[in-house]
């Protein structure tokens, strides 16, 4: 579920803007890190920090958004993955000498860290919240994307800019505020979920793979998608590792392979441009 | 034309002349000449059939075990372990090339990185045959076919990598400026099109991948014979990066790019390792943001755009 | 030669080709014509093999081609021009040329072609261009040539393919007026067994060219006939003439 929250966001920048945007982890990253710096240094409440992390992540977002990679919007692929690689690089460069080489430890607040009775088993709460989390997201992305006037705009842009513009879309705002949004997203996952994928220099590098998966398997922009193909990848993860922990990754990266042979699209609904 | 050449040539002569330059860093060399043949194989997919890729390491990891198990085990003559190396990698390029094929873009960068990831799990749980997380150990290599054996200072090494290298831009040469080469470069530029000129353009990607594959499976036979150890990190997400970054650095589908590409990361790498070893990854990154957004096409594009204005202020 | 039996595209619930029974005869000249929207690029699309129908059947020359790709129907002599250009942007005319003849000859996949496979392909590549007198420009890459003569490449293209049946979809639009007469010619002159099927807004330019026009109307098939015939058609006058004169 964690892999949703984390991969929704990139679906936006992604799917929506068209973005090959590798450096996503980056976000989710900085997401973790400031909510560990608040807590422990400020002393301020988990969701608290969390919100503060949210916010200033995105605003680091946007006005990456505005200064960088405004400028690559119509460059070739092959650019947007360097720029992307160089950040990166950069990133885990920075958070090795801030924060040093080891996972930053979270610590939950206490009625998130015990386990709960559900009646047909127990739970740790912290996983039943992410998923609660991750559902109600989906739900608000869902409106806000797909049926609202804003993500039409962001499709009406991204298709055809000039005419974007002619109608009266402030391209260059709407693209900003997807990618704000896009980066809120991972700032979310990675600080909610630091606990479940601790924070480290090496996350936005080791963690790429996963998010790219649920992206690609899913389709383009196919936000829906994105949140059932996160759920499946979890419950096939856990299942693979439970049964066959030795071949683990490598079954299931075949497996991806063998879906996207057959779909080369993902799951995405075919619509005829 | 004869301009091409004379470049093609003085290539040639580069690798002649650097032993003569700087013969105590025949180490440093022999690494620059394999990475440039590795980044060059890459060159054929990025540069000229359009496809961006992060999992060249794995066609570099499994030439470079493929070549050390068979050195250990079978028989320890360089030149046949770079056909095995070699073949090895062939193999998994058509295997790879028919799954990867199917998709672009995202897509194809996902599935590249988790071929390396397949690749990389494989080679690390097979232990009993490839030394897991210590790595190949124990490779003793014979002479280069049974006349040159490996010395103390690396000078065979040095020629032995260079001379495969040399052999291998021909070979690349040829390709690139065949009329396969050319509907390669079609495909990159309108894939759509092919399409519609009667292009089988699945089946001649898939050729590229097998050649680029190959290329790729020699350079890591190479580093394996060389090195007489194959480290796990051979296979890796990072060293798939590391190749792009080569490439791009030189300039993809640039015929050169690699020859400029490669050196200068072996050397910058080095140097910087010495004076900031801490800080290597922030000057990447800086420098990606610098190419991206300065010298897009690389070194050599911004060298021959700089000898166009040379040319055109003295005309 | 080229026949369509009952052939249908559906795009989810939108049906853009509907029971279109169709055929070319060898050295044809037909026009297709209709309002915008009327699925005529789709049907193109259709006979190219860039889309697959929903439902019905594509025969080519005694073969049925439903399902084949669109490379190997380009193969069995199929070729066409995009109405929006779709051309190797970054290359020269010559090299956009040469990509089509060493296709057509056969010797695009070869890692050594030879010289002789060179010579061959570079007199074919002359010629084209010849016929198009596009001789002047062929050195320059395509994206810095004016409009008109990029629509010529679009065409230079496809008749080093040699096909037996060009589909042209509206080779002139966009392209000045003064240089429209320019492509219309090089389509007049185009060899005779040649079959030829062109979508195209200019009425005039339809009744000078076409033996016999089909006319295309929400997917299907509303009237077909000689230019006089169509012409003399209550229904085309109505619908599609009387629109033209308005617009």
């Amino acid at each position: 579920m964690i892999l949703y929250l984390l991969a929704v966001g990139l679906s936006v920048t992604l799917g929506l803007m068209r973005f090959i945007n590798l450096a996503h982890g980056v976000f989710a990253m900085a997401g973790g890190y400031v909510t560990v710096t608040i807590m422990s240094r400020l002393g301020v409440p988990f969701l608290a920090s969390v919100a503060l992390a949210v916010v200033l992540v995105a605003a680091g977002g946007m006005l990456l958004e505005r200064t960088l990679y405004r400028r690559l919007y119509q460059a070739p692929i092959l650019e947007q993955v360097l720029f992307s690689i160089g950040l990166i690089f950069i990133s885990m460069a920075v958070a090795r000498a801030v924060f040093g080489p080891l996972a930053q430890p979270i610590e939950l607040p206490a009625w998130l860290s015990g386990p709960i009775d559900v009646g047909v088993g127990t739970f740790p709460v912290y996983r039943l919240f992410l998923i609660a989390v991750g559902a109600v997201l989906a739900f608000a992305i869902w409106v806000a994307v797909e049926r609202s006037r804003f993500g039409a705009s962001v499709r009406a842009a991204v298709d055809n800019r000039r005419m974007a513009e002619a109608v009266g879309i402030d391209v260059d705002r709407v693209f900003t505020v997807s990618f704000g949004l896009g980066t809120a997203l991972a700032a979310l996952g990675g600080s909610l979920g630091a606990d479940l994928l601790p924070i480290y220099p090496g996350y936005p590098n080791d963690y790429l793979v996963y998010f790219l998966i649920v992206v690609a398997v899913a389709g383009l922009g196919n936000l829906r998608g994105a949140f059932f193909v996160a759920l499946a990848f979890g419950v096939v993860d856990t299942m693979v590792r439970y049964f066959v922990p030795d071949l683990g990754r490598m079954l299931i990266f075949l497996l991806v392979m063998a879906v996207l042979f057959h779909r080369p699209h993902g799951f995405a609904p075919r619509t005829q441009a | 034309m004869t301009s091409t050449r004379a470049l093609d040539g003085l290539v040639l002569v580069a690798l002649v002349a650097f032993p003569m330059v700087a013969p105590s860093y025949l180490d440093l060399g022999t690494r620059m000449v394999i990475l440039a043949l590795c980044a060059m194989s890459l060159d054929l997919l990025v540069g000229y059939c359009g496809l961006v890729m992060l999992g060249h390491a794995a066609f570099f990891g499994i030439g470079a075990y493929a070549a050390g198990i068979f050195a250990l085990r079978a028989w320890a003559e360089p030149l046949a372990g770079l056909v095995v190396g070699g073949l090895a990698a062939a193999l998994l390029g058509l295997v790879s090339g028919v799954v990867l094929l199917r998709s672009r873009r995202l897509t194809l960068i996902m599935l590249s990185l988790a071929t390396v990831l397949i690749v990389q799990e494989a080679a690390n749980k097979a232990a009993w045959l490839t030394g897991g997380a210590d790595g190949l150990q124990g490779i003793s290599m014979a002479a280069v076919a049974g006349l040159f054996p490996f010395d103390l200072y690396g000078r065979v090494s040095y020629v032995y990598a260079a001379s495969v290298l040399a052999l291998s831009f021909l070979g690349f040469r040829t390709v690139i400026d065949s009329t396969f080469g050319r509907s390669l470069i079609g495909i990159r530029e309108n894939e759509a099109r092919m399409h519609a000129i009667g292009t089988p353009v699945d089946a001649r990607l898939r050729t590229a991948f097998v050649i680029s594959a190959t290329l790729a499976g020699i350079a890591g036979a190479l580093q394996a014979q060389v090195a007489e150890f194959v480290a796990l990190n051979a296979v890796s997400v990072e060293f798939s990066g590391e190749i792009l970054i080569m490439l791009i650095l030189g300039g993809a589908g640039r015929r050169y790019g690699a020859f400029l590409g490669a050196p200068l990361y072996v050397f910058m790498q080095d140097y910087l390792a010495r004076e900031d070893p801490t800080n290597w990854y922030l000057w990447i990154g800086l420098m990606l943001l610098a190419i991206v957004f300065l010298a897009p096409g690389g070194l050599t594009a911004w060298m021959s755009g700089l000898a166009r204005r040379v040319r055109s202020a003295r005309a | 030669m080229l026949e369509l039996r009952g052939v249908w595209k559906r795009f989810g619930a939108l049906e853009v080709t509907r029971n279109v029974h169709f055929s070319l005869e060898r050295g044809a000249r037909r026009a297709l014509i209709g309002p915008n929207g009327a699925g005529k690029t789709t049907l193109i699309n259709l006979i190219s093999g860039r889309l697959l129908p929903s439902a019905g059947e594509i025969w080519l020359g005694g073969r049925n081609v439903t399902t084949m790709p669109e490379a190997r129907r380009v193969k069995a002599g199929i070729g066409r021009t995009f109405q929006i250009t779709s051309l190797f942007r970054r290359l020269t005319i010559e090299e956009n040329v040469a990509l089509a003849v060493a296709e057509h000859v056969g010797v695009a996949g070869r890692l050594w072609p030879g010289r002789a496979v060179r010579a061959r392909i570079d007199a074919r590549v002359a010629e084209t261009m010849a016929m198009l007198r596009l001789d002047d420009h062929a050195g320059r890459p395509v994206e810095v040539l004016p409009y008109g003569i990029q629509r010529m490449v679009e065409l230079a293209i496809a008749l080093a393919l040699e096909p037996v049946i060009l589909l042209l979809d509206e080779p002139a639009a966009g392209v000045p007026r003064g240089d429209v007469g320019l492509i219309f010619q090089a389509i007049e002159r185009l060899p005779q067994e040649m079959a030829v099927l062109l979508i195209e807004h200019d009425i005039d330019v339809v009744f000078r060219f076409a033996r016999r026009v089909t006319v295309l109307v929400a997917g299907e098939i509303y009237a077909e006939g000689t230019p006089q015939e169509v012409r003399d058609h209550a229904g085309v006058r109505a619908l599609y003439l009387g629109e033209a004169r308005h617009g």
